[in-house]
């Protein structure tokens, strides 16, 4: 949480998160280079280097798909949450596993030009942009890459807090710009020379996990989202029931122009925060009450459900919401107020 | 290929100046700005990739901040946008693949090799 910024707050859960996924990494390289040319399919036959270029492409595009995974499957099951929680280390290592690809790709095919740079020849080489036959694939690369660079300079939360949370959340939604993007880099590339069913199997089954989970997360979210009804009178909304909340859970309410509330239950009292946790955008309502605070599913982030302030030291807040009761139907104020403005909670069973 | 040469050319450029600002950014506006950055000498080092990739946005940011302009309260989810990204892409996406699968089935790479034979010397009469 905050505090100083410091470059990695390091912790034994973190730590074991990345050993885990360097012995990963290193594990799927060595095998790819060892035993991947024994398997070889491809129309004419390619040399060791470019088995180390593929070795490091295929484990960023694996890499990429895991963790486009993880967030649906954590929503669904929350035995994936753990591996939420440093998500964002994934993603640092994937950008370098694609930046070696990218170097060994640059060495191979485009540093021998007696009249050009090597990167100008990576963007100038093909230019055949209007036929798919002969597209330059090597393009869809780059741009993946350039996403991927951009998300990991600013995985850091200092710059969620320079940037302020809607437009670091928006520069980091085009990872789903980066994957369609190696989607047609690997199709257009690698597997118009692959003649084995392996590889295009694999981007196959990725993009039906990768789409599929996806689609699947968003008709959930959408049709708990229609527990909401209408207007109730001037400037109130209708929530939900009470019984629709479990002690210490949320209820998350769709309040229009894409905002949302979560409405917590805990003991005999009623509070609403704004659904995004003020560190990543965390599905606040679907995390927890935990020693009277409010816990992001994601991260661990805290808050008073009373005035949506992370505890001491901590300085995070959100918006607060104004509710009431008419009998056990919960009305909601759709307007938040500031982030962090205390607002007294409605106690079950007493009158409004 | 003069395309590309202006590109790069100008990424040297852009490179060469964000370097500046983060230089500048750091120097001067950094504990400025974010209050929880202050005096953490080693994690600025951490910023710097990031001002030279985002050299435009972070000036435009570090003013909005000096001159007091809070962001929005209302925070917002991104899930309807999620939706309509994911019902494009999934209708998009396999059919690229399977553009790409088609034409790599009917590809130059799949046609039978052919042996080139070079033409026959002429032989002159003596």
């Amino acid at each position: 949480m905050s505090e100083r910024f410091v470059p990695v707050t390091w912790n034994n859960n973190k730590l074991i998160y990345d050993a885990v996924l360097l012995a990963g990494v290193f594990l799927y390289i060595w095998v790819f280079i060892n035993f991947a040319p024994d398997f070889q399919t491809v129309t004419r036959a390619v040399s060791g280097t470019i088995y180390k270029a593929r070795a490091f492409g295929t484990c960023a595009f694996l890499m990429l798909t895991l963790i486009l995974c993880l967030g649906p499957l954590a929503k669904f099951d929350s035995r994936f949450l753990p591996l939420m929680y440093n998500r964002r280390h994934f993603g640092v290592l994937t950008c370098a596993v694609a930046l070696v690809h990218a170097m060994y790709v640059i060495s191979i095919y485009f540093s021998f030009n007696p009249l050009y740079d090597k990167y100008v020849a990576v963007l100038g080489t093909n230019t055949n942009y209007g036929q798919l036959l002969g597209f330059p694939f090597e393009s869809m690369g780059v741009l993946a890459l350039l996403i991927l660079v951009i998300m990991a300079v600013t995985s850091h939360d200092f710059w969620m807090r320079f940037l302020t949370p809607p437009l670091w959340k928006a520069l980091h939604m085009l990872v789903y710009v980066a994957y369609a993007a190696v989607i047609v880099h690997v199709g257009l590339g690698a597997l118009q020379s692959e003649t084995g069913p392996v590889l295009p199997m694999i981007v196959a089954a990725s993009l039906a996990a990768v789409a599929g989970l996806h689609l699947a997360a968003a008709l959930v979210d959408r049709r708990q989202m229609r527990q909401v009804a209408g207007v109730a009178e001037e400037g109130w909304l209708h929530a939900g029931s009470v019984n629709d909340i479990p002690d210490n859970r949320g209820l998350v309410v769709e309040l229009g122009d894409g905002q949302r509330a979560a409405i917590f239950r805990y003991g005999d009292k009623l509070s609403a925060l704004a659904n995004a946790c003020a560190h990543q955008n965390g599905p606040l309502g679907e995390g927890r009450i935990i020693g009277g605070s409010v816990t992001c599913p994601w991260h661990g982030f805290q808050y008073n459900p009373a005035d949506g302030r992370a505890p001491a030291p901590f300085t995070e807040k959100v918006s607060t919401f104004r509710i009431r009761l008419e009998g056990e139907t919960i009305l909601i104020d759709p307007n938040p107020l500031a982030p962090g403005t205390f607002v007294e909670p409605v106690v079950i069973g007493e009158p409004a | 290929m003069e395309t590309a040469v202006a590109l790069v050319e100008g990424l040297k450029i852009y490179f060469w100046i964000g370097l500046g600002v983060s230089a500048l950014f750091l120097v001067v506006g950094v504990d400025r700005v974010v209050e929880s950055a202050r005096g953490s000498y080693i994690f600025w080092v951490l910023l710097i990739p990031g001002v030279i990739v985002l050299w435009p946005l972070v000036l435009i940011r570090w003013a909005l901040l000096e001159i007091g302009r809070e962001p929005a309260t209302r925070q917002r989810t991104h899930r309807s946008t999620h939706a309509c990204v994911w019902i494009l892409l999934a209708v998009l996406l396999p059919v690229a693949l399977a553009g790409a699968m088609v034409l790599r089935t009917q590809g130059p790479m799949e046609a039978p090799a052919q042996l080139i034979q070079a033409p026959a010397a002429e032989v002159s009469e003596p």
